[in-house]
């Protein structure tokens, strides 16, 4: 009898846990084709839009001004995205002809609109095409633009005003890369990749010289280190010579390594002793581009180091150093009286002579 | 009268559009081929007057399949002028290595590139 319940509440559950994993499974499913629904809807409302407007942009190309649909509403991001298209694969007169062409069609109006009420993609959309149009008009909205979340749109505001006005653009653009902790290097400098280089670098080495900030001044620093201008290099040994914080001394000394100047090595050198590793490393990479005179002994010095990182990057700047030979590096490997440097001089020995 | 037949190897839709559109208001006739897979299928029919070739293809690269061109008897004196982002020395040497004719960049002129069709028809 108790057996019997036992098995008619396990029969019960069973059937419960079944019902609910149908229940469940149905659920998504529903949902899983709604959103394909949304999709195929979607690709072909796109689809519908360009193959009205496509034509009528490629006549406008050719000089040929054609009458111009009626942009609706529900248009508006679809029109733009392809007129982005368009302009991103071309240049020249034809591209000058389109701008024409979106000023005749209301696509500028209708990059504002949508810059007010759009969704996240609409306001990149909007934020490219503003840019792409190179309209002055276009900057206050731009301006707002860059204060919204996310990064993504802010970044494409940013960049459209770099391409509108290229140095009043990284003029105002710099100090919001600056306080934008989520804006990797990279995405800076495609930001602003429009304007001159060296007025770039003048513009960032000025505020990450006058950044009280350590995250804003070593994000500045990383820009430095990609676009390699004078006054970034300038700047960099500026910063160096004042002792910054560790990660500030780290982005410097990877600039400092980028320009290859010998006369920096005196700048570097002290950086060897630092007490955070990351920094070390740092300084072994850049006094090792550096090749100045005897340094490569500086740099067989922290062989020994107590951080495995800053051995290991030690024992790759001297196997691959020119200052010394093969036959000593492997005497050196053999007798160092420390187990760790001769450990990391074989191991980095057994890569190259490998590869 | 249609003009010469220029096969255009691109997939991004939007260019092979434009170039289409281009091609055919100044009177050439244009045929599209979207994958690296359907231009080698291409290589064993007569061939076009000219290629536009993109480099970064689905199935075979542009510079794949035109190392194969080259070597299709029917096809070597074809000119073939290449489209690409790819904007190093690097690559356009590679380019060149492989036997183009011209090296275009995007975003590229497009009255540029419809001069340099024209230049190279005249000489083939």
């Amino acid at each position: 009898m108790f057996d019997l319940s036992g098995e008619s509440v396990i029969v019960r559950i069973s059937i419960v846990i079944g019902l609910g994993a149908l229940a469940a499974a149905s659920v998504f499913l529903l949902v899983a084709f709604a959103l394909r629904g949304r999709l195929v809807r979607q690709t072909e409302r796109r689809a519908a839009i360009e193959a009205v407007w496509l034509p009528v942009m490629l006549q406008s190309m050719r000089q040929e001004f054609p009458t111009t649909p009626t942009l609706r509403r529900r248009e508006r991001g679809a029109v733009l995205a392809l007129w982005n298209r368009m302009t991103a694969a071309i240049e020249g007169e034809a591209v000058e002809r389109l701008c024409v062409f979106a000023d005749r069609a209301g696509l500028i109006t209708a990059a504002r609109a949508l810059s007010k009420e759009g969704s996240g993609e609409e306001l990149v959309v909007a934020a490219t095409f503003l840019g792409r149009n190179r309209d002055a008009a276009g900057v206050p909205v731009l301006l707002d633009l860059a204060q919204k979340e996310p990064i993504v749109v802010r970044a494409e505001a940013a960049r459209a005003l770099v391409r509108i006005e290229p140095e009043a653009g990284v003029r105002s653009v710099v100090p919001m890369i600056a306080r934008w902790e989520d804006c990797h290097s990279a995405v800076a400098v495609a930001i602003l990749r429009d304007a001159p280089s060296e007025v770039v670098s003048e513009v960032v080495a000025g505020h990450a010289l006058a950044a009280q900030d350590p995250g804003a001044q070593a994000r500045l620093v990383d820009v430095l280190a990609i676009i390699k201008g004078r006054a970034g290099h300038a700047a960099a040994r500026t910063l160096l010579d004042r002792q910054p914080p560790p990660e500030v001394a780290s982005r410097c000394l990877a600039v400092l390594r980028e320009h290859r100047a010998p006369e920096d090595a005196i700048l570097v050198r002290p950086y060897l002793k630092h007490e955070m590793p990351f920094v070390r490393v740092q300084a072994v990479a850049a006094l090792a581009r550096l090749q100045g005179s005897g340094d490569v002994w500086r740099i067989a010095g922290c062989l020994g180091d107590r951080d495995w990182w800053v051995r290991n990057r030690a024992a790759r700047a001297v196997v691959t150093s020119p200052a010394i030979a093969r036959s000593l590096v492997e005497l050196l490997a053999s007798v160092h009286p420390d187990r760790y440097a001769r450990g990391a001089l074989v191991q980095v020995l057994g890569e190259i002579g490998a590869s | 009268m249609v003009g010469p037949r220029i096969l255009v190897i691109e997939d991004e839709p939007d260019i092979s559009g434009m170039l289409q559109f281009y091609l055919e208001s100044e009177g050439f006739e244009v045929e599209l081929i979207i994958t690296g897979a359907e231009a080698m299928d291409r290589l064993a029919t007569d061939p076009p007057a000219l290629v536009i070739l993109d480099y970064m293809l689905p199935h075979h690269n542009g510079l794949t399949i035109l190392r194969q061109l080259r070597e299709t008897a029917a096809w070597v004196k074809t000119p073939v002028i290449m489209l690409t982002a790819k904007s190093s020395e690097h690559d356009q040497v590679a380019g060149f290595d492989a036997g183009a004719d011209d090296y275009v960049v995007k975003p590229f002129q497009l009255d540029s590139l419809v001069a340099r069709v024209q230049r190279l028809l005249k000489g083939a």
